[in-house]
């Protein structure tokens, strides 16, 4: 396993947002964290990276506990967030965002190999990379989230919502690109979705949260089949 | 039971506590100038309290309105035979005014609350850190208006021999006044709203304009009380310059204000103690001096001023509540026998 | 106001405008980054001013009192991190802003009661009271020199901002602290590194202050750095184009009012100008610069 999360519990003050839930991603596998808003799934992935720090559990990556770490050695270690909201740097231009990204591996981030290779998957950012990131359209910025990101050449990418307010031709583009990371790049994904058919066509497996629990988890045919999943999320009338 | 009432009832055991105080006063004799300068530092702390307890903005200002009432009443009560020899800018009217006591606090306090409503309507506008700042850019224009207006103020010579009109007991009515006024007001709509929007961003936003309108109406009570203040400490000190009302009095007042704890009346009634013993027991020794083997310190000028800091840190470090924290005493003794089984 | 006036104004507004926008500069990094309002800043300003004072009492060359003074400084902000502000990582703005306030006044009671609360002089080295006369106009050598360093260093600062990684890491976390940390840039090492470059900006101003200022008190440091917050406001608030354009308006509005005012306002000049800039404030809540954002 890549990652292995534990009887992990966060909690907002008195407030418990995620109590107990166990997750497993194995080397090269897309899993999608599916669940309505307020299920608890952002909170998990900020327990993930360190910046949720009111949290018990064990997170382990390639068996070696990384829970006690600060969000900035959580991403050394090989797992990058890319945030909810995306939240890119909108006063820095594309490039010097992404030489931020490149930060982790201790690059400096501005003509390597990684950079180009990202540059080639995200074409569009090549063309824009002295501009403002505030003047890139919506899904540009998704673009640019996830390319910095990868900078750091993580092992593990967690995706918070990478389609959140993208027209559906740009969401098809992102599923395409979360496929060929995978393919292509070799880097296992943990995606946080709300669009659930989708996420289940692209995704090996997926846990689904509610309340704060995993309330089931499986593979993209078990879950389809499955009548909560259906009630809730697919508009089947159980 | 009518809320107005409820509260006032509330603040009784702060009211009580400081009548404890002054009994203690009248009985001892001797103390009473100093504790008529902590019911005067009581009185302003309250004032800073109305406003920035409820708004969650800090004001650094409040020393501006403090001051405005400190000059009213003494211009209008200094012995119109100096007023003619100083305050040679002044109107007629006022060079010969020599009004009652109470009337010249009354007056001082409408000044406090006038200068409130001219400067927040304007300033209140902003939010979080540039209220801040404008509020600051406030105490510095009162401290050039204090200290250039010669022919009214005296300048940076100040208003000299003021008449002793602060006695204890005057003080000590103020004081529980300016508690009960501010106890009342926190728990209002008004205040529960202001109180509602520091905690939470979003509903202040939501409800944007309103908040600016309860913002000034706290502005403008604290000015009320903040002038009256200003006058009892005109009284009480006899002689007012500048500096009085400028940044380390500021410092002082944000002490009490937050070494109490900044979200009750009763805390800023702790504060205003604790920073009156300090004012009164070590100004004492800024003259001593200290012998450190190797070189000797000669005069401890600003002694109290560090003590005033080591406090406030401690306080910043430990307990960035305050010591009473965040329930009215009386709140958190009604909570205690709600607990218990009846 | 005659013409030639004005233009005499604005060379004088241009000096102290650049003596602004140097202190305004250093606070707005740190308001950027973590939101603070330092108000021991004044104090750094201070204590520059007494590192001249000893230095040139001694008769030290002037290339050793601008090294000693820029490290004082900026050992001093860093030290004023490290104790003051670290153990607060995480405390409210407000605890930060009365902790600097706080410390302001620490600084200041330890000269008074360790130095003397008097003013103390610091010799005038010939050259900072050097005049040249351009055509009509009077122009001091202080002057010039205030002018140059502070666009010299506009230019290197910019230069660190845009090119390093570090730059470039403060400026991303001006605008988003906790994504700085999650690309895995240390928190720790952006504050240090913000604190050491307001302090250095400090000494910077503090030479070029003191230079023409001629003395130097426990208290010195406030009026100007009080004026520098106005500038960061009157920019927009953390925003360091912002505080430099600020810095400048400030020094002109200042100037030029200054020979606009007959003498009886002259008096209320200080009041006259605060009045002004509170004015623009309301026409524009988010300052000169800065953009209106949304909450969050």
């Amino acid at each position: 396993m890549l990652l292995a999360v534990r009887g992990l519990t966060a909690r907002y003050g008195p407030v418990v947002a995620v109590r107990d839930v166990d997750l497993r991603v194995g080397e090269g596998e897309i899993v999608a964290l599916l669940g309505a808003n307020g299920a608890g799934k952002t909170t998990t992935l900020m327990s993930i990276v360190g910046l949720h720090r009111a949290r018990s559990g064990s997170i382990e990556l390639d068996g070696r506990e990384i829970g006690h770490l600060p969000a900035e050695k959580v991403v050394r270690q090989g797992v990058s967030l890319a945030p909810e909201g995306r939240r890119i740097f909108s006063g820095l231009t594309v490039a010097e965002n992404l030489r931020i990204g490149a930060a982790a591996a201790g690059r400096d981030g501005r003509d390597d190999g990684r950079r180009e290779r990202l540059l080639e998957l995200f074409p569009v950012l090549r063309e824009r990379l002295r501009l403002p990131a505030a003047s890139l359209s919506g899904g540009e910025q998704q673009q640019l989230a996830i390319a910095r990101a990868l900078m750091s050449g993580p092992k593990l990418l967690l995706l918070d919502e990478p389609t959140l307010g993208l027209a559906p031709k740009l969401v098809r583009l992102v599923f395409e690109l979360i496929v060929r990371l995978r393919d292509e790049e070799g880097v296992t994904i943990l995606l946080v979705e709300q669009n659930v058919h989708q996420a289940l066509a692209c995704c090996d497996r997926a846990y689904l949260m509610r309340v704060g629990s995993v309330e089931t988890e499986g593979t993209p045919e078990e879950l389809v089949r499955d009548r909560r999943v259906q009630a809730a999320y697919l508009g089947v009338p159980s | 039971m009518w809320w107005p009432l409820r509260s006032a009832a509330g603040a009784a055991l702060v009211a009580a506590s400081l009548a404890l105080v002054a009994a203690w006063g009248w009985l001892r004799g001797g103390e009473q100038t100093k504790l008529t300068h902590f019911f005067v530092n009581v009185t302003i702390v309250v004032a800073l309290q109305a406003f920035s307890g409820n708004s969650g903005i800090l004001s650094f200002g409040h020393m501006a309105l403090f001051g405005a009432g400190a000059y009213v009443a003494g211009i209008l009560t200094l012995d119109p035979a100096l007023k003619s020899i100083y305050l040679t800018s002044l109107p007629h009217f006022l060079q010969d005014a020599n009004p009652r006591w109470w009337i010249a606090l009354a007056l001082a306090a409408v000044a406090g609350g006038a200068l409130a409503l001219v400067s927040g309507i304007p300033i209140l506008r902003l939010d979080g850190a540039s209220a801040v700042i404008a509020i600051l850019a406030l105490l510095l224009i009162a401290d050039v208006v204090f200290g250039s207006w010669t022919g009214v103020t005296r300048g940076g010579a100040g208003l000299i021999g003021l008449p002793p009109e602060a006695t204890m007991g005057r003080a000590f009515a103020f004081a529980v006044a300016a508690v009960v006024a501010a106890r009342i007001f926190k728990d209002s709509k008004t205040g529960l709203l202001l109180r509602a929007s520091r905690e939470d961003a979003f509903s202040a936003a939501s409800v944007g304009v309103a908040v600016r309108a309860y913002r000034v109406r706290a502005w403008v009570l604290s000015g009320v009380i903040a002038g009256a203040g200003g006058a009892l400490f005109a009284w009480w000190i006899g002689t007012i310059s500048p500096t009085d009302f400028f940044l380390a009095p500021t410092f002082a007042l944000i002490v009490m204000f937050i070494v109490g704890g900044k979200r009750t009346v009763a805390g800023a009634v702790v504060g205003a103690a604790l920073v009156t013993l300090v004012q009164e027991q070590v100004r004492g020794y800024e003259d001593s001096s200290v012998h450190l083997g190797l070189f000797t310190i000669h005069r401890l000028t600003g002694l109290t001023q560090m003590v005033l800091v080591v406090m406030i840190l401690i306080v910043m470090y430990l307990r960035p509540e305050g010591i009473v924290g965040r329930e009215e005493p009386d709140e958190a003794v009604a909570r205690f026998l709600r607990r218990r089984p009846a | 106001m005659t013409f030639h006036e004005f233009v005499q104004q604005c060379i004088n507004g241009l000096s102290l405008g650049s003596t602004y926008a140097l202190l305004a500069l250093g606070l707005a990094v740190l308001f950027s980054i973590m939101g603070l309002i330092n108000f021991a800043h004044g104090e750094l300003l201070t204590i520059g001013g007494y590192v001249m004072w000893t230095t040139l009492h001694h008769d030290t060359s002037w290339w050793l009192v601008v090294p000693a003074t820029l490290l004082a400084t900026t050992l001093a902000a860093v030290a004023m991190e490290r104790i003051a502000f670290r153990p607060l990582r995480g405390a409210s703005i407000e605890t930060l802003l009365v902790t600097s306030f706080a410390l302001a006044f620490f600084i200041q009671t330890a000269l008074q009661i360790g130095v003397s609360a008097e003013p103390e002089p610091i010799a005038h080295t010939g050259w900072s009271s050097r005049g040249y006369s351009v055509g009509a106009y009077t122009i001091g050598l202080i002057q010039i020199v205030t002018t140059a360093v502070t666009f010299a260093v506009l230019v290197l600062l910019t230069f660190f901002l845009k090119r390093t990684l570090l730059g470039v890491s403060i400026r991303a976390a001006a605008e988003d602290f906790a994504v700085v940390r999650l690309m895995g840039v240390p928190a720790g090492r952006v504050v240090v590194s913000a604190f050491a470059l307001s302090g250095l900006l400090a000494g910077i101003a503090s030479l070029l202050f003191f230079a023409s200022a001629g003395s130097v008190s426990p208290t010195s440091g406030t009026p100007p750095v009080v004026a520098a917050f106005i500038a960061v406001v009157l920019g927009g608030l953390g925003n360091l184009t912002g505080a430099v354009v600020g810095g400048y308006v400030l020094g002109f509005a200042d100037q030029i009012l200054a020979a606009v005012h007959s003498n009886t306002i002259l008096q209320f000049h200080d009041a006259v100008v605060l009045a002004i800039l509170i004015g623009i404030l309301l026409l524009r809540p988010q300052g000169l610069v800065g953009r209106r954002e949304g909450i969050v």
